[in-house]
């Protein structure tokens, strides 16, 4: 679906040159959802106009469906929703959706249909889409960009932060959109410093840092290792029984030494991590200990999210630089 | 080609836009008319010659071609990853500007007519065909020269603006107090006129088809100046916009 093959960017400042992006190659395949995440400057905002044709690179090729993003094949299945976004201040979102559909190709007959359609399902109310979007507050006009986005159905869509300035419900909303774009097998392309909303709805996710791309794919690290820790209060005879159950799942079973536990605070019951091979044996080994009627008092999982190998990078980056 | 969905989206837009400066303004050109028809056919030939006045037009011009120019890269990035060529925005928004004026004129005219008819001047005064003509044609100029100079980099814009406009402003003024009956009646007109009025003609060129075609001798010089120069704008207004990277954030 998209492809990039070296692409490199370089910016003349004065006299000086910055290089924003350095022979970065990717590919995202028909209904995969996408993310870059990284520190500020990095080069994801160049990363993603580059992949709009806002911008040209310096080196490379980007091919979308096979096309160069400029074509108007390609335009026509895009949606694009900016981070700070302007509007025509003047128009309301009616008008504004409606521009957007027309341009993108829409039916004049239709064009009142998709309007509100649109407007419906990112939760504008009534009141609203017929004032001038100068009233608005940020959320409010982050929806309008959504709906003006969403309002000629497109198959390749470049979110920029499309969560910021929304409510709770407003982001649970961008996030079951994504889910069901999905499902629809509709291509998203994100670019989020919100790593809860990136972890929770994408197939891969990009680091971009200085100019460079590592790749980690989330599908892959949901099969990853996962470690349950488990407190209990109970009896002596609680651990035989974890034991037991540890063997049932063929999971790894940690429990701590004597003296470990008795230098915490709660040292009448007791703790133990449970190792598994991934992640969908977690329900089941939860259940059993319930079965079991394990006295539990906190059950958890750890897992290495986005934000620890965020961190893992940046860490690795100060290290380099040192 | 051009777009029509841009074209009714911007005249929707100036709709929208109409707000207290507008009203101030219709305020006067009415009260000018009014004035002007008070006045008897001196006063209607001259807030006529006003309106019409290439000047005049470009400012005029100016407000259908700069709307989203204001707005800056974001609200481009948002339109340009629509399906639209960039040299066909280009077109639309020089015919965009071509219809404001049009509308301008049009309203100018018909405010004379009223006021004339309120004041019973006899018979009405009305431009001539060739003189509506003329005003269709700058205005078309006047549109696309205002959409070279919205695509100029900011700084440039403003100064080129300046420019053109003054020069016009100050060859038009000179022009029209060097006239025989004006007060520097004994300097001669070629001296007075030729700075600023060929700054004017030569970056901003007017036709005047009704003396053009009432002159002893016809000449082409005056049209093929006219199309080279839309042509140009054109051509360098297209260039500037197909070549502008858009980035709509910073990192």
């Amino acid at each position: 679906m998209i492809t990039v093959s070296d692409l490199s960017k370089t910016y003349k400042r004065g006299r000086s040159k910055v290089q924003a992006l350095k022979q970065v190659s990717f590919t995202v395949e028909e209904g995969e959802v996408f993310a870059f995440i990284g520190p500020n400057g990095a080069g994801k905002t160049t990363l993603m106009e580059c992949l709009l044709g806002l911008i040209w690179p310096t080196t490379g090729t980007i091919l979308i469906n096979g096309h160069s993003p400029t074509h108007l094949e390609v335009r026509r299945i895009t949606g694009f929703l900016p981070e700070r976004a302007k509007y025509d201040k003047w128009m309301s979102p009616r008008e504004f959706v409606g521009y957007h559909y027309l341009l993108g190709g829409g039916d004049w007959n239709k064009r009142k249909v998709a309007v509100e359609g649109a407007l419906d399902r990112v939760g504008l109310i009534q009141a609203a889409r017929s004032r001038p979007v100068k009233t608005f507050s940020k959320g409010m006009l982050q929806k309008v960009g959504l709906a003006q986005m969403l309002v000629h159905t497109p198959r390749v869509c470049f979110l920029d932060e499309p969560t910021s300035g929304l409510d709770p419900p407003g982001r649970n909303m961008v996030r079951d959109l994504i889910r069901q774009w999905k499902q629809e097998k509709v291509t998203v392309v994100l670019n989020s410093h919100n790593l809860d909303d990136v972890e929770r709805v994408c197939d891969r996710v990009a680091f971009v840092n200085a100019g460079t791309i590592d790749i980690v794919d989330q599908r892959e690290s949901a099969e990853q290792t996962v470690t349950v820790m488990v407190r209990w209060i109970g009896p002596e005879d609680t651990e035989k029984r974890l034991k037991e159950i540890a063997s049932q799942f063929d999971v790894m079973l940690y429990l701590p030494d004597r003296e470990e536990t008795a230098a915490l605070p709660e040292s009448d019951g007791g703790f133990c991590r449970f190792v598994l091979r991934a992640r969908h044996q977690m329900p089941g080994l939860v259940r059993s200990l319930i079965n079991a009627q394990i006295d539990l008092e906190e059950v958890f999982f750890e897992r290495k999210n986005l934000s620890d190998l965020f961190a893992n990078i940046k860490e690795n980056e100060n290290t380099t630089d040192d | 080609m051009i777009n029509p969905i841009v074209i009714f989206y911007t005249v929707l837009l100036q709709i929208r836009k109409f707000g207290k400066m507008d009203i101030f303004w219709h305020i006067i050109m009415l009260i000018s008319a009014a004035g002007s028809a008070s006045l008897g056919p001196d006063g209607i030939y001259g807030i006529l010659g006003l309106a019409t006045n290439p000047a005049v037009l470009l400012i005029v011009a100016m407000r259908f071609t700069t709307d989203s120019y204001q707005a800056g890269n974001e609200y481009y990035a948002l339109l340009f990853s629509r399906p639209i060529r960039r040299f066909d925005y280009v077109l639309t928004k020089a015919f965009a500007g071509w219809l404001g004026t049009q509308f301008f004129v049009a309203k100018v005219v018909l405010m004379l007519m009223v006021m004339q008819l309120l004041f019973g001047i006899s018979p009405l005064i009305l431009p001539g065909g060739l003189q509506l003509l003329s005003v269709s044609a700058n205005a078309l100029s006047a549109s696309c020269l205002s959409l070279l100079i919205c695509k100029l980099p900011e700084k440039l814009s403003s100064w080129a603006l300046l420019l053109i406009t003054g020069s016009y402003l100050a060859g038009s003024a000179s022009s029209a107090s060097l006239k025989p009956e004006g007060i520097l009646a004994n300097v001669p007109m070629q001296q007075g006129e030729s700075l600023f009025a060929a700054i004017g003609t030569v970056f901003y060129p007017y036709l005047d088809l009704d003396a053009l075609f009432s002159a002893t001798t016809f000449s082409f010089i005056p049209f093929l100046n006219y199309t080279s120069n839309i042509f140009i704008y054109l051509l360098i207004a297209a260039w500037l916009l197909s070549r502008q990277e858009f980035s709509y954030a910073n990192d």
